[in-house]
This record gives structure tokens, C-alpha cells and sequence, in this order.
């Protein structure tokens, strides 16, 4: 990998995208039109962000006729902490949600290094997320759960025996270079992943609560 | 005036729009609509909407360009709705504006969605040349301008409550119609005798150019709760008479204003321009006034992507690379359009 750039977590990071595309090629001398493809972590995570960062891919892409290839940002995190573990340990990439939920996803390491899904990507609270935890689940093996969400449910997750690695380790930001790796071995279309639907649906869908 | 061909991108609502434009001439203007999408909601859903932008921005693109004939690299600038719309439906036209305009090193427009609506008219075929004045009645706003300029029009009134195409919604919801209502409205008013009931008239008085709708829709409220069992007839009369009660303000307030500025010609333009019995009134009115009337084809006067081409012809350019912070703008700025 030649540059990575990371944008931080406020809400406007999403906004600083294409600026950060343009530096980053040009800490490396190359030009925008000199890229094959066009990788993109399709989620989940704030839509807002999510949709800026697909919409830029996706223009990309079109402008300069080269495919585009989505990757799931919580496999991408997944890839990471997979990193610190071992065969047979189970790995969990969480965001914060909010609304008092998560984004998460539960993988296994297989034998080779790669990663076997358990749990697709879903929006779940810190409670029900630490029940899918069972004893069996994990064997003698290790849980390790990374990502601003499992720092925000540390308490929650630990008492179902998860660790969480410090704060301060590398381990709980997503890196380019994790997402690059996922467009050679798990790439998807390059479509949002929400893993929640649109309040106005939930409403619709919900008895008593629609639109008045 | 912009040299050349350029893209110009609209999805500030519930529209995803892209069209090819050359001086005043529309080589293409294609316009995916999601209000089928919507009419479930009862009005259009902002998460919903940006979702539908991001899943078809791309194909509206891809087919404006085909339409007109020409590649992607032959676009001399791209122009976008920068403001004021719902923030995340903006985002996904504006970040894809971005990312073409980089790649191809050309100038970006950053265009107010309401001198959108106002230069519709200046596009071909209506061709409308300044000054005159401009009326825009759309769902979200309804407004008197002054345009000696196109780039800087004054605006001369504007709602102090609802819009009138909100108002419309609202009252054919009320009616028992689905959204969006105008369409559906004008038809069962065309049925209906529109003196059969009297409207309070929002702000009525000389000189006046503001706009007021709520009233007239608080009204409809009483009249459908008092008469719950209206017979079809009734139903038609009343639609007619609350149509009559907010287009004829709009008609004889574009009029007024026109000759109070010793202009020649007045403009329709937004999704309310569409309605048949405005264009009525406004037309015998203005022929008895000798006054131009320059009506853009419906399809120019709800959203599109072509007028948006029209307004980036009076809008500042920003040179490759310096709109790469660029973002979109959900209000609209204090005046009510960006120049
Ligand atoms: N035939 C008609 N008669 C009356 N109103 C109509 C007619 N056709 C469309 N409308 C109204 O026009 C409005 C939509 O116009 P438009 O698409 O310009 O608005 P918008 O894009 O939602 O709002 P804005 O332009 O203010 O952001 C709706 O309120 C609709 O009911
Ligand atoms: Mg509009």
C-alpha cells in the first residue's frame, strides 16, 4: 500500500472524501486517471457518509470507465483484529449505530487466516449482541470484539467474556489497506449496506404507529 | 455563458435528473421520478430519497449523455443543485457532480435550485428574454421576482406560510386524493364549479405580494369535517373553489407586480405552474394587460436537470480542483437564492 488517509470520525469526515482522494494521489505523484479500480467500503455505517463515499466511488468510476467494487466495511475491520488472533477464535467488528445499537458482524478465523461468517452484518443492540455469544459458539477459543461500538458496549460485551483491546490500539479503525485486501478474496457489488431500514418504513410497518 | 456542452445534475427532492445542455439549447434532459415511490408515505420520506438518488443517479447520467449524442469527456463544465433541498438527497447530485467534474479537470457550478426554476423559461423553446417577472410555485416554495438580471434576481414576495403546492397536497389529502395532489386535483376540480364555495383569500388587499395558504387550507379542514358525507358533485366544488382560491392569488399577483415594474412579460415556473386553470388566468389576464406570457413545458416547470443547466449559465464557476471542500447547502441563504 502506498498512502492511507484517515478522515476521521466526525460527521463532515464523509464530506472531506474526494479532497482526500486528490491528496492522497498526489503524495504519491500519480493522477486520479491512473487508477484500475475503484474500491469502497459499502457499510454498514452512517448513511449519510456511507452515501457520499458510494456516490463519489460510483462517479469515479464512471468518469474514468473503470469498475467499481464494493467491500463490507465491518468484514474490513473484521480483517484487522483477525490480525491479533488465531485459527478458530472468534472475531467481532462492531460500529456505533447509536440509538443505542450497534453495527456488527460475528466471523470465525479459519485455519488459513480468512474469515467464515457467522453473523451478516445487522443493526443489534450491546445486550442481544452479547447473548449470540454462547458458550459453544466460542469453545476454548478467544472472542474479540473491536470498533467504536464495542468500546461504547465494553461493559456489556465483556461480561459475556469478549475482550476488547485497549482504546489506544490500532485495532479498533477500519484501514484502507484491510478494505483493499477484501476486493481480492470477498468482493461484493458496490451497493449500500444498511442493515436498518428508513424510520418511515419501520412505521409503516408497525401497527399504530404510520404517518398520521 | 458557459462554452460548449456541459452535464447538469438535479436531485435536491424527490427527482433524480441529469441533462445535456449547449448555450439555450437542451440536448438531453432525462428525469427519474420517485413519487411513485412516495405516494405510500404520503409525502416524500428524506432517508427514502437518498437512497433511490444513489441506486440511479448514475443510469439518469449515463442516459442524458447517450440521448445528446456525446462522451463524458466532451462535457466542457458539470453544474449541480447545490441548494437549499433535503441534505442527503442534495449530497448524492452534488458528490457526484464533484468526482466527474475531478476526473475530467473541468470548472463545477455550484446552482440554486430556484434560479433554476426562474431560468426555465429562459431555455428553448420559450426563450425569454429579461426583464421580467417571475413566478415560482413549487412544493417547497412560492415566490414574486423582479429578474432585470438573471443572475440576481430581486425577489418581490414570497409565502409567509405554506407553499402553494403544498397547499394543493395538503388539501387534496384532505380530499381524499393521493399525493402528489395536484394533478389529481385539477382533474376533479374541472368537474366542480369554482364559486361554489368562498375560500378565504390568504393576504388579500393591493399591493400585496406575499402569499399566505394556510387559511384557505384550514378552511377545507372545517368544510371536510362539517360535510363528511359529500356527494361526488360537492366534492368536485369544492376542489374547484379551494384550486380557485390559491391560483387566482398567484395569478393576479404575478399580473399586479408585472405592471406595477413596467415589465412586458411575466414567467410561470415550478410544479404548481403546471396546473391548467393557473395558466388559464394568468394568459386572459395578461392579454388584457398586453403582457408576454412565457410558460415553460410542464416538464420544464417540475423538477428537472435542464433548468439547472439554464441557471449555471449565471452562476459562478469554480476551477478544477478548488470545489473539492464544496458541500451542499439544505437552507436556502437570506434573500432566498444564491448568486
Ligand atoms: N397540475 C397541477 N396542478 C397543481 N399543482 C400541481 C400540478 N402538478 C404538480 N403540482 C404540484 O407541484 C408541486 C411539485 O412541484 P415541484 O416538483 O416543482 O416542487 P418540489 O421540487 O417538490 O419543491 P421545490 O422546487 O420547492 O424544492 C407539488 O406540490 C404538486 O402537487
Ligand atoms: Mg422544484
Amino acid at each position: 500500500m502506498l498512502v492511507d488517509l484517515q478522515l476521521g470520525h466526525d460527521s463532515a469526515a464523509g464530506r472531506r472524501v474526494l479532497d482526500a482522494i486528490h491528496h492522497a494521489c498526489e503524495a504519491i505523484g500519480v493522477a486520479i486517471n491512473d487508477m484500475s479500480r475503484i474500491v469502497v467500503g459499502v457499510g454498514p455505517g452512517g448513511f449519510t457518509g456511507l452515501r457520499i463515499g458510494l456516490a463519489t466511488a460510483h462517479a469515479l468510476g464512471q468518469a474514468l470507465a473503470r469498475p467499481v467494487i464494493g467491500v463490507c466495511s465491518l468484514e474490513g475491520l473484521a480483517v484487522g483484529i483477525a490480525r491479533t488472533a488465531v485459527p478458530g477464535d472468534i472475531v467481532i467488528p462492531a460500529h456505533d449505530a447509536r440509538r443505542k445499537e450497534l453495527f456488527a458482524a460475528i466471523y470465525r478465523v479459519r485455519a488459513d487466516g480468512g474469515l467464515q461468517e457467522l453473523l451478516a452484518p445487522v443493526a443489534i443492540s450491546g445486550v442481544a449482541l452479547a447473548a449470540r455469544i454462547t458458550p459453544d459458539l466460542a469453545g476454548t477459543y478467544r472472542v474479540i470484539a473491536a470498533g467504536r461500538g464495542a468500546c461504547v458496549e465494553r461493559e456489556v460485551l465483556a461480561r459475556a467474556r469478549v475482550w476488547i483491546p485497549s482504546e489506544s490500539s490500532g485495532v479498533h479503525a477500519l484501514s484502507a489497506g484491510d478494505l483493499l485486501q477484501l476486493a481480492g478474496s470477498s468482493p461484493r457489488p458496490p451497493d449500500p449496506l444498511y442493515a436498518r431500514a428508513p424510520d418511515a418504513e419501520l412505521q409503516l410497518r408497525t401497527p399504530g404507529t404510520g404517518n398520521s | 455563458m458557459i462554452e460548449g456542452p456541459f452535464l447538469a445534475i438535479e436531485t435536491s427532492c424527490d427527482e433524480t435528473a441529469a441533462a445535456v445542455i449547449r448555450d439555450r439549447e437542451i440536448l438531453s434532459s432525462i428525469v427519474a421520478s420517485q413519487a411513485d415511490i412516495h405516494t405510500r408515505y404520503g409525502g416524500v420520506v428524506p432517508e427514502i430519497a437518498a437512497r433511490h438518488h444513489l441506486g440511479t443517479v448514475n443510469v439518469v447520467i449515463a442516459q442524458a449523455l447517450d440521448e445528446a449524442g456525446l462522451k463524458m469527456s466532451e462535457m466542457t463544465a458539470f453544474a449541480v443543485t447545490q441548494r437549499p433541498g433535503l441534505i442527503g438527497a442534495l449530497l448524492i447530485g452534488v458528490s457526484t457532480a464533484k468526482a466527474l467534474a475531478y476526473v475530467h479537470r473541468r470548472p463545477l457550478y455550484c446552482v440554486d435550485h430556484l434560479l433554476g426554476h426562474i431560468c426555465a423559461s429562459w431555455l428553448a423553446p420559450t426563450l425569454l428574454e429579461t426583464p421580467f417577472v417571475s413566478l415560482i410555485a413549487s412544493g417547497g416554495h412560492t415566490r414574486l421576482d423582479l429578474v432585470t438580471d438573471l443572475a440576481t434576481p430581486t425577489m418581490l414576495g414570497s409565502t409567509i406560510d405554506d407553499a402553494a403546492g403544498e397547499a394543493i397536497d395538503k388539501g387534496a389529502r384532505l380530499l381524499g386524493l393521493g399525493y402528489p395532489g395536484g394533478p389529481a386535483l385539477e382533474a376533479l376540480a374541472a368537474m366542480g364549479d369554482p364559486k361554489a364555495h368562498a375560500f378565504p383569500i390568504g393576504l388579500g388587499g393591493k399591493r400585496i405580494r406575499n402569499f399566505s395558504f394556510a387559511g384557505v387550507k384550514t378552511s377545507l379542514l372545517y368544510v371536510v369535517r362539517a360535510e363528511p358525507d359529500m356527494s361526488d358533485q360537492r366534492r368536485a366544488d369544492i376542489a374547484a373553489s379551494y384550486q380557485e382560491a390559491i391560483v387566482g392569488p398567484l395569478a393576479a399577483r404575478v399580473l399586479d407586480a408585472a405592471r406595477e415594474h413596467r415589465v412586458s412579460a411575466v414567467s410561470l415556473g415550478g410544479g404548481v405552474a403546471a396546473n391548467g386553470r393557473l395558466r388559464e388566468l394568468v394568459t386572459e389576464g395578461a392579454a388584457r394587460s398586453g403582457l408576454r406570457v412565457a410558460m415553460p413545458p410542464r416538464d420544464l416547470c417540475t423538477d428537472n436537470a435542464a433548468m439547472i443547466g439554464a441557471a449555471a449559465h449565471f452562476t459562478p464557476r469554480i476551477e478544477w480542483p478548488d470545489y473539492l471542500h464544496t458541500d451542499a447547502v439544505p437552507t436556502a441563504p437570506p434573500g432566498g437564492i444564491a448568486a
